[in-house]
């Protein structure tokens, strides 16, 4: 109980939320801020990976179309420099297809989220993926 | 026919090839050019610079014979007719060359000016009709695929709206924008319940197509129907008694596993049983009764609801048929798809399905699934060994 808290309320966990859909950021944002997070937004896989060499987030929500620059080709940089290997990352996608899924697992995500997802259940898993790394 | 058209003549033999000529010279109202070549090489080394409209091969020639002097000359020569010239006449052979692309089979000795003519005009005739067919079917291909991308595009342009409408709802309910009221708090719950009906909707569609493009993966595996049929129920509890239906399970003690996809058929238990609940008033039950009949399990969802009268049951299975139950009650909407998809899914196992319903009496839904087929053809193709790591999974 005491370690749930602590991550929760003293810790203040950096988290990046990246979506080119500027509403389905906001209302992620709004709800981590709500929860307690420090949250930063990112617009595409470009800007995503500036923000991260700017400054390593605790955790990274990720969609996986986008311009510029996908979600599998943020995660399969991230997994690759030493920085960013082991930062959690949950994925959101508009398409449940296999080769998403399978492409994802590979790269080593941690969390999948079909859209439309529930938002308790991304903030539960997000939870649960911070609290295992205490 | 007003242009020239251009004849390839491959014939190693001179007097055969001198009485072709004679008669191509002879044909009427149209005017050929004519390249004659003595050997399988030069007639190739000629098909590679193009402008041929027609070829005449002799199978028998001084570096190649039989069929595959065809077949050397068919894939060199894409789009191009072909008629094949034979010394004398063979039935089986001009079948063959038939089959292996040639339009037509000549026997020179029989050759004069008219039948060549004609030979050769419906060479090209019949040349260009299997080309439209050959393109058609391209068209086709196409077409489906450029359907199937169009729904996932779809699928993603849908999903992204839904995903912030939820999104909004989910803040607003959790009290972001402050404490709700009475109106409020009602509306937010009827936005809630729309959103949520659209979004299955959406998933509902996008299964069925995938279903019928033969794209949903299936996994077979030993299959405890009974176990699926209460996990359906378990499911849809809580919306029967909301509306204060009484749901059971009946299932024969024993029933043996039967090798099937667990979750497509979760997906046909699920929408027959939560059909049941939408056309059957309050104070009804619903029966989810398996029955071993030998070579077959059948399942039947029934209901004591409001029936469907008989001019309608064949077509309760088609896509966004909704055939006028509508008396069961509030929230007795729908589009149909749900039905069609657990036809789908139930022919995937090789089974049928079929309702039977008394006006004012109830419904029941059924489907039977093979025991034996499905069962066999996993046992090929899969061996004792991965059945056992499958029994695992299960």
């Amino acid at each position: 109980m005491f370690k749930w808290l602590s991550s929760k309320k003293t810790a203040r966990r950096k988290i990046l939320v990246v979506d080119d859909e500027d509403n389905i950021v906001r209302t992620i944002a709004d709800r981590l801020e709500m929860s307690g997070y420090q949250v930063t937004t990112a617009s595409d896989g470009e800007e995503a990976l500036e923000k991260i060499a700017a400054e390593t987030p605790d955790l990274i929500v990720l969609d996986i179309i986008m311009p510029r620059l996908d979600g599998h080709g943020v995660l399969e940089r991230l997994r690759q420099m030493d920085a960013t290997r082991h930062v959690p990352v949950v994925m959101l996608t508009a398409q449940s297809q296999a080769d998403d899924v399978y492409r994802a697992n590979a790269a080593g995500v941690d969390g999948y989220f079909v859209k439309p997802f529930d938002l308790v259940e991304l903030l539960n898993k997000i939870e649960e993926l911070l609290t295992a790394r205490v | 026919m007003e242009s020239t058209i251009k004849v390839l003549l491959i014939e190693g033999n001179v007097r055969d090839s001198f009485l072709v000529s004679e008669a191509i010279a002879g044909v009427r109202g149209v005017r050929f050019d004519l390249f004659r070549r003595s050997s399988l090489r030069q007639g190739v080394e000629r098909l590679e610079d193009g402008g041929i409209d027609v070829i005449l091969v002799d199978l028998a020639l001084p570096d190649s014979n039989g069929l595959d002097t065809l077949v050397a000359v068919r894939d060199q020569a894409a789009g191009i007719p072909i008629i094949v010239l034979s010394a004398f006449g063979d039935r089986a052979l001009a079948r063959k060359v038939v089959h292996e692309g040639a339009q037509d089979y000549l026997v020179i000795g029989r050759i004069d000016s008219d039948s060549l003519g004609r030979s050769i005009h419906y060479a090209i005739e019949r040349k260009s009709v299997e080309g439209d067919l050959v393109r058609a079917l391209h068209e086709a291909e196409e077409a489906d695929r450029a359907k199937s991308e169009f729904l996932s595009n779809v699928s993603h342009e849908i999903r992204t709206p839904l995903t912030a409408m939820r999104n909004v709802l989910s803040n607003l309910n959790a009290g972001i924008g402050g404490k709700l009221k009475g109106k409020q708090k009602e509306y937010l719950s009827m936005l809630d319940e729309d959103c949520t009906r659209l979004c299955s909707l959406v998933e509902k569609l996008l299964n069925l197509s995938r279903l019928q493009a033969g794209k949903v993966p299936v996994d077979f595996g030993p299959t405890n129907l009974a176990a699926v049929a209460e996990d359906a129920v378990r499911g849809v509890r809580r919306a029967a008694d909301a509306k204060d239906v009484v749901l059971r399970v009946e299932s024969p003690f024993g029933l043996r596993e039967i090798v099937a996809d667990g979750s497509l058929l979760l997906q046909v238990f699920t929408n027959l049983v939560f059909n049941a609940i939408k056309f059957t008033p309050p104070g009804g039950m619903i029966t989810v009764k398996l029955a071993d009949r030998g070579d077959e399990i059948v399942a039947a969802v029934s209901d004591t609801g409001i029936g469907i009268a008989p001019e309608n049951l064949v077509k309760v299975f088609e896509k966004f048929e909704q055939v006028n139950r509508k008396k069961g009650g509030a929230g007795a909407q729908g589009t149909g798809i749900g039905l069609a998809i657990c036809k789908e899914i139930v022919d995937l196992h090789g089974g049928r399905i079929w309702v039977e319903s008394t006006v004012g009496e109830g419904s029941s839904f059924q489907f039977s699934l093979p025991k034996k087929k499905s069962s066999e053809r996993t046992i090929a193709a899969e061996g004792p060994a991965s059945r056992t790591e499958e029994l695992l999974e299960v």
